[in-house]
């Protein structure tokens, strides 16, 4: 094996990841070669910084509570749907009733009903427009799909 | 009748396995099973089984620790509702992995959108005085490392995995992983001489 694919050995070597042939070439190349020599020992300097490299802990209530929160978060999200549905309805079977109610009105002036069935059609086209971009940049989402 | 308590007449939850009235111990895989049929007293158990290591993932690539702590239960919410699609005959958190890399990646991505200068984020390394100037300087090494860099880095020193179960995890040939290790380790290792150079 040439000295290039030996230097690469040498991280895993010192991980114990290499088998029993790959290690003896490694150490063999090592009584030779001084460049991959000092490779070794700056690769044990690494790895004994690495080592004592720890992550900080959250506090031990954070585990205690942390299925609570899971639950309660699964549990909040059904009520949101169920909520936003019976909105969705309520609002279009208002926004119907409102504009019918508007239409069959004798006594509102024409130019008053047309302005408010124009802010009514402003907000239906904001709103579709709005719900199509976040799909449009949710389809789009650089990371969504990254190895699925 | 309590949701616990019905599933207590089948099976009992003890510290970190299920047991059956028999005492038979189920394994992953079956307790994934009740899960598929909308147990969540069995989903529990699981993200008992998995939140520190999620925990910590999301850590190291977020490297704020309220940030970690939404996003792998999130993660977890968002495995629950996506278990049916999941193959139990497959081990779960290779699985799950994808689910929270995938929001790590996302949320970071939102971050840098909204801000322009970077965020101060946490001190997430432990204070300990011994070498702590060179581990800052390496936790910014690996802050700027290329994602697949970064995420092999956090399995193999902060999760203590086998590269053989850091290819399972990923999903990546061994050889990706050994050579992802080493091209991030060879960086990290020059920033190491650099630091120790500027304190000669």
């Amino acid at each position: 094996m040439d000295h290039n694919k030996i230097k690469e050995l040498i991280s895993p070597y010192h991980d114990g990841e290499l088998n029993e042939e790959e290690r003896k070439q490694v150490e063999e190349h090592l009584r030779e070669c001084p460049e991959c020599r000092k490779e070794f020992e700056e690769m044990g300097k690494f790895e004994e910084v690495m080592s004592k490299m720890q992550l900080k802990e959250p506090p031990k209530e954070a585990w205690k509570m942390y299925w609570s929160s899971v639950y309660n978060r699964l549990e909040r999200r059904i009520g949101w749907i169920l909520f936003s549905i019976g909105t969705i309805i309520l609002l279009f079977f208002g926004g119907y009733k409102l504009v019918e109610g508007l239409i069959q009105a004798p006594d509102i002036p024409l130019l008053f009903k047309i302005a408010i069935l124009s802010v009514l059609g402003g907000v239906v086209v904001l709103l579709v427009s709005l719900v199509r971009e976040q799909l449009f940049v949710r389809k789009r989402e650089r990371y969504k799909e990254v190895e699925k | 009748m309590s949701e616990e308590a019905a599933l207590q007449r089948e099976y009992y939850l003890r510290k970190d396995r299920v047991v059956m009235a028999n005492e038979k111990t189920l394994s992953e895989k079956e307790v994934i099973l009740l899960v598929k049929r909308g147990d969540r007293g069995a989903y529990r158990l699981i993200v008992e089984s998995y939140m520190q290591r999620a925990y910590y993932i999301a850590l190291g690539f977020v490297r704020n620790a309220q940030d970690a702590m939404d996003i792998s239960q999130e993660s977890f919410i968002k495995a629950f509702r996506r278990i049916r699609s999941f193959d139990s005959e497959r081990p779960f958190f290779p699985w799950f992995y994808k689910l929270l890399k995938n929001l790590c990646l996302d949320h970071l991505k939102r971050r840098s959108r909204i801000q322009e200068v970077p965020l101060e984020e946490d001190r997430v390394l432990k204070d300990e005085h011994e070498d702590r100037e060179m581990k800052e300087v390496l936790w910014k090494g690996i802050e700027r490392l290329p994602v697949e860099q970064r995420e092999v880095i956090i399995l193999r020193y902060f999760q203590q995995l086998s590269y053989q179960e850091i290819a399972e995890v990923t999903g990546k040939p061994i050889g990706t992983v050994m050579s992802s290790l080493y091209y991030a380790k060879k960086r990290l290792k020059e920033m190491i001489k650099k630091f120790l150079s500027s304190e000669k």
